[in-house]
């Protein structure tokens, strides 16, 4: 039976839930707007708002025009004559809260109103003389103030710019500025005002363009207008189809809005169709930035995206068919396109090494090792199917002159390609950088190893490269030798360069050279270093095929860091066992896969050991595919982490373990036995949608013991909650609610000392795991996500990441999309501005957004934890025509 | 003939789609700019305030007269919505209460409203509608800061944290004003219940 609290609770639910769905009508929602800003439009620019106001009210009951209903507040005068109407409730409502208004912001207003309901007679609002001085002082101070912030502001260039922000270039049929209820036409040469409406007529178009360059093609029937602040522009489109060919952005952006997305571009061409249904961008050239409520999407040329799903997608061909230039846009299109296929099928080309030779040239000491695909072929090849696309290409020919060639850019690019060009045409697939410890024996530093394909030709490019480098700068000094054991070091910056028959080696000492001499000199495979595991570790990247790969001998870098650092720490964390770390990175098929392998002397240890074999993780089932982080692992015994954990803190400080001891004596609990033996030893960590207001993060853990676990949060909960009690503090507690077959709990939310809210939070168990979220509705959601089995890990955006490998399962996984929280980072970086003059959002929104979906997995073997990484990164074709446009903005 | 506005789909969509629309704009909008934004928002919230367009309406057109006489319009770039947001609701409230000085409508007649609505064989529909009147005169009855305070947290959907931050006041003061404000729409409905269920 229900209490008359709860009666009234469950009333007022349902009165808040009918307020809430209590929804006007659109389309009486539109016209009573439209009607309003008529209203508003009229009465703000005349000089007397309250009369344009009181007339057009439509809404006031129809009666004959009264003095109160014809009211005007010009004067004080004026407000004390419509008091007697107010007070007796004459007036139309927003004449009465108007009146209302005036008392409320200012003090006379107010003294004169409640001298009339008191029955007083309101003599005068006019201020007295013996104010005057304080307000003429005021009024002076303002005035400085504001001619202060206006100096400041124009100076500053950061305000809304006043003047022409467009001219018209062309137009067919009927081009009209929109003022009002005015039409005026426009003819080619005709200024557009900062925010001024201009629409085409039917079967028109026109072309204008903008301050800062760029063009702006209307179809018929389009209405925009350019709005211009802080140094950024803004095209507004109202309804209509528009081109843009936006001109480099030197600071800032150029955005197009409509009222359900927002463009930004730094340079490109693109469309925008704004309609009833809503709105479709399409890219021709460049990237672009759409975005739309919570969700931001960036485009690349030939990419297309609707705001609305009743809008299909069309051909973007088809969708800038209309425009004067449009076959222009389509080649351009396709030739992009086509470019950027074909630079990232080159790419992707990059052969695979099996093996290196200058791996046995290595230094015994080396340390580090990254072996480089020498890319100057392909960087070559790209710059012959550029050369040849502007050749065979009118089109493309034209864009890259205005584009790239007007700015300089061009020549730029191609003098690096050429000196790249010159240089590793003669040298192998690899080049070699390695470190080698010992600075003390002269032996450290980098040094740099190629082969070399053609000797003389080589020899002959690198001289004329070290004379015109050298001339160019100083420092560094290159010195080429002939002979390392007469080369000796004149200053400390210099660079040694060296040419041994097919082997190129560059140096900072002389005597790292030598010691190459020395190694070569041996017969092969007698070196030391090839007899080291961590040689051996480099080639078995090598035996499955390597494209870029990075070595570190973890125990050599480690031993001397080490003695610094407490014992109990490097046992505890599994680092004394370390031995290697090797990281190898390959692109194809537009997927990139980094790996890397983290080898150990034996058996891991310590933090390193709790990392599980390969296993099942049911966990991931509960999370939905809008997650945009997730991390999961599986540990084999979590009551031996637990225990582990307590022994190095008894270790580093000791008398821990005892404390531990009488807190669980005095809660009557025994942590790893009631709590982490409990625990099946998997757990998820993720959010799971809207990061704001509240994260939608979620935890689920495998649970063994859901009785147990439960009894001991109970425990621990009541006993927390005991403590605060005496302590004063706001009380904590465990709410169960069971609603069919599941038991619901709930944490409920707190102020703390301060009186600050703590959230609350919420769990249940289902299916032996324990979830927990900070409500109760995404526990559902969690739920029902399970249970029709459409969740993350079947989604698309998953699945293409998954690494093709052996292994069925993971030990541990890192899911991040951050390219759709982009918004949120935006909003934290929006909110730093605005304390950080200039501290631009821009670079954080797009760092987000172009960051692509990553899955980074590991595997835990006996001796070694495998870690492979995949990302929809694509290959380098994407960076380097974004650098293309970049350099053209910043030149 | 008026000058047409146009469509804003946000403007009428929910609280939880409110997010993230100021940040996406340049800041410094004109009044014009501002009314094509959050007209929609500034209806809806007065229409669930008063639950009349016709007043949301009047109350539309208040508060961005209001806001076309303040000087300083331009620096609500970033608060905008929020600002308007509580602009609405005080708008309405204040012309629910102006109608209650005029009507003398007060929660008495209401009960015997509603006990002629049930009568009549009250419907889901009808019995939302009295649902909807009762706790709307009972908002207005409540005081501004209570009312304005429920309003935000009941019929808009805001979290405390939120509220707190666009009052300038704390989780707590908010969680406390809102307790006595369901105590005293419970002290003054608690007589209706039954004849709701």
């Amino acid at each position: 039976m229900s209490t008359p609290k709860q009666d009234f609770e469950q009333f007022l639910d349902r009165a808040v839930a009918a307020v809430r769905e209590d929804q006007v009508d659109p389309k009486i929602a539109q016209e009573a707007s439209d009607r309003v800003w008529q209203r508003l439009a009229n009465a703000t620019s005349g000089t007397d708002y309250v009369d344009s106001i009181d007339t057009a009210d439509t809404h006031v009951p129809a009666a004959e025009p009264t003095a109160a209903s014809r009211a005007r507040i010009r004067s004080h005068q004026d407000y004390l004559s419509l008091i007697p109407a107010y007070l007796a409730n004459e007036l139309p409502p927003s004449s009465a809260l108007l009146v209302e208004d005036y008392a409320r912001e200012s003090i006379p207003f107010r003294k004169a109103l409640q001298e009339a309901r008191s029955g007083q007679q309101a003599t005068t609002l006019e201020p007295r003389r013996a104010r005057l001085p304080r307000l003429w002082i005021a009024l002076a101070a303002g005035l400085l103030l504001a001619l202060g912030v206006s100096t400041f502001m124009l100076l500053s260039n950061r305000f809304a710019a006043a003047g022409p922000q467009a001219r018209v270039l062309s137009a067919d049929g009927q081009l009209f500025r929109l003022d009002g209820d005015l039409s005026t036409a426009l003819a080619p040469g005709a200024t557009v005002e900062q925010g001024e409406k201009i629409r085409t007529s039917k079967e028109g178009g026109a072309v204008i363009e903008l301050n800062d360059g760029s063009r702006v093609e209307l179809r018929q029937r389009s209405e925009i207008s350019v709005l211009r602040r802080r140094g950024e522009t803004t095209i507004r489109v109202n309804h209509g189809s528009i081109i843009v060919e936006a001109a480099p952005q030197r600071t800032g952006r150029l955005y197009v809005s409509t009222n359900d997305c927002l463009v930004s571009v730094t340079g490109t061409i693109f469309a925008v169709n704004h309609g009833t249904k809503g709105s479709r961008v399409s890219v021709i050239e460049g990237e672009v930035r759409v975005d739309q409520g919570r969700t931001r999407t960036i485009l690349e040329p030939g990419d297309q995206i609707a705001t609305s799903d009743s809008l299909g997608a069309v051909p973007v061909a088809e969708e800038i068919s209309w425009s004067r230039d449009g076959q222009r846009y389509r080649a351009l299109l396709a030739e992009l396109s086509q470019l950027g296929s074909e630079f990232g099928k080159t790419l992707a080309n990059t052969q695979l090494r099996y093996e290196s030779p200058l791996l046995a040239l290595t230094a015994p000491e080396t340390v580090i090792y990254l072996g480089l695909p020498n890319l100057s072929i392909e960087v070559g090849e790209m710059q012959e199917i550029l050369e040849q696309r502007l050749a065979e290409s009118a089109v493309l020919r034209g864009w890259w002159e205005e584009n790239v060639d007007r700015s300089g850019t061009g020549d730029q690019i191609n003098e690096l390609i050429d000196r790249l060009r010159g240089l590793g045409q003669h040298l192998g697939s690899e080049v070699v950088v390695t470190v080698a410890s010992g600075a003390e024996s002269g032996l450290g530093g980098p040094l740099v190893l190629a082969e070399v394909e053609r000797p003389g030709a080589f020899a002959a490019v690198l001289a004329a490269e070290v004379e015109a480098l050298n001339a160019a700068s100083n420092d560094p000094r290159l010195m080429i030798v002939t002979n390392p054991s007469a080369a000796a070091s004149s200053s400390e910056n210099e660079i040694f360069l060296w040419l041994a028959g097919d082997v190129f080696a560059a140096a900072v000492h002389p005597q790292q050279l030598q010691q190459l001499a020395a190694r070569m000199a041996q017969a092969p495979g007698s070196a030391s270093f090839t007899e080291s595991s961590f040689h051996g570790r480099l080639l078995e990247s090598y035996a499955q095929g390597a494209q870029w790969i990075a070595g570190l001998d973890a125990a050599s870098i480690l031993g001397p860091v080490s003695a610094d650092i407490p014992q109990q720490a490097m046992q505890f964390s599994g680092l004394a066992n370390v031995e290697h770390l090797i990281i190898e990175r390959k692109h194809g098929d537009g997927v990139v896969h980094t790996g890397a392998v983290l080898t150990f002397a034996d058996e891991r240890t310590g933090a390193l050991s709790w990392l599980a074999a390969p296993a099942p993780m049911g966990s991931l089932d509960f999370l939905s595919a809008d997650t945009t982080f997730a991390a999961s692992s599986v540990v084999d015994n979590p009551a031996a982490v637990v225990n582990q954990i307590l022994g190095f803190l008894d270790e580093i400080r000791p008398g821990t373990r005892s404390i531990l001891e009488s807190f669980e004596e005095g809660y009557g609990i025994d942590l790893e036995n009631d709590f982490a033996a409990a625990l099946g030893g998997e757990v998820t960590v993720a959010f799971d949608g809207p990061a704001l207001p509240t994260p939608s993060w979620k935890i689920i853990a495998e649970v063994y013991d859901p009785a147990r676990l439960q009894s001991t949060l109970d425990l621990i909960v009541q006993r927390v909650g005991q403590t605060l009690v005496i302590n004063g503090k706001p009380v904590i507690h465990i709410e169960e609610e069971t609603l069919g077959d599941r038991t619901y709990y709930s944490i409920p939310e707190v102020a703390d000392a301060l009186g600050r809210m703590v959230a609350g939070l919420h769990f249940t168990y289902e299916n032996g795991y324990l979830l927990i979220a900070p409500s109760r509705a995404l526990l559902d959601r969690s739920i029902q996500v399970r249970d029709n089995g459409y969740g993350l890990i079947h989604s698309d955006r998953f699945r293409d990441l998954l690494p093709s490998d052996g292994y069925v399962n993971f030990s541990a996984l890192v899911f991040t999309d951050l390219g759709s929280i982009g918004e949120t980072l935006g909003k934290l970086a929006s909110a730093a501005a605005a304390n950080m003059p200039d501290a631009g959002d821009d670079s954080l929104d797009d760092m987000a957004a172009t960051l692509a979906p990553t899955l980074t997995c590991a595997y835990g073997e006996a001796d070694r934890i495998r870690f492979v990484s995949t990302s929809h990164g694509g290959t380098l074709a994407p960076l380097l025509m974004s650098m293309l446009q970049h350099g053209a903005a910043v030149n | 003939m008026t000058k047409p506005v146009p469509p804003n789909p946000e403007a009428t969509t929910t609280p939880s789609s409110r997010s993230g629309e100021p940040s996406q704009q340049p800041s410094g909008w004109t009044l014009e700019e501002l009314f094509r934004e959050h007209h929609g928002r500034v209806f809806n919230a007065a229409y669930r305030i008063t639950g009349s367009a016709a007043d949301a309406e009047d109350v539309l057109q208040t508060v961005f007269l209001r806001l076309s006489r303040r000087q300083d319009n331009l620096g609500l770039d970033e608060g905008a919505a929020s600002y308007l947001h509580r602009a609405a609701i005080n708008a309405g409230l204040d012309l629910l209460r102006s109608r209650k000085r005029a009507r003398a409508v007060d929660l008495d007649s209401v009960g015997d409203q509603l006990a002629e609505a049930s009568e009549i064989g009250p419907s889901a529909r009808s019995e939302n509608s009295e649902l909807r009147r009762i706790l709307r005169t009972a908002v207005a009855r409540l005081s501004p800061r209570a009312a304005e305070i429920f309003s935000l947290r009941y019929f808009e959907g805001y979290g405390n944290l939120e509220i707190a931050d666009m009052l300038g006041s704390s989780q707590t003061a908010i969680a406390v004003i809102l307790h006595r404000a369901r105590h005293r729409l419970r002290k003054e409905l608690q007589p209706l219940v039954g004849a709701t269920s």
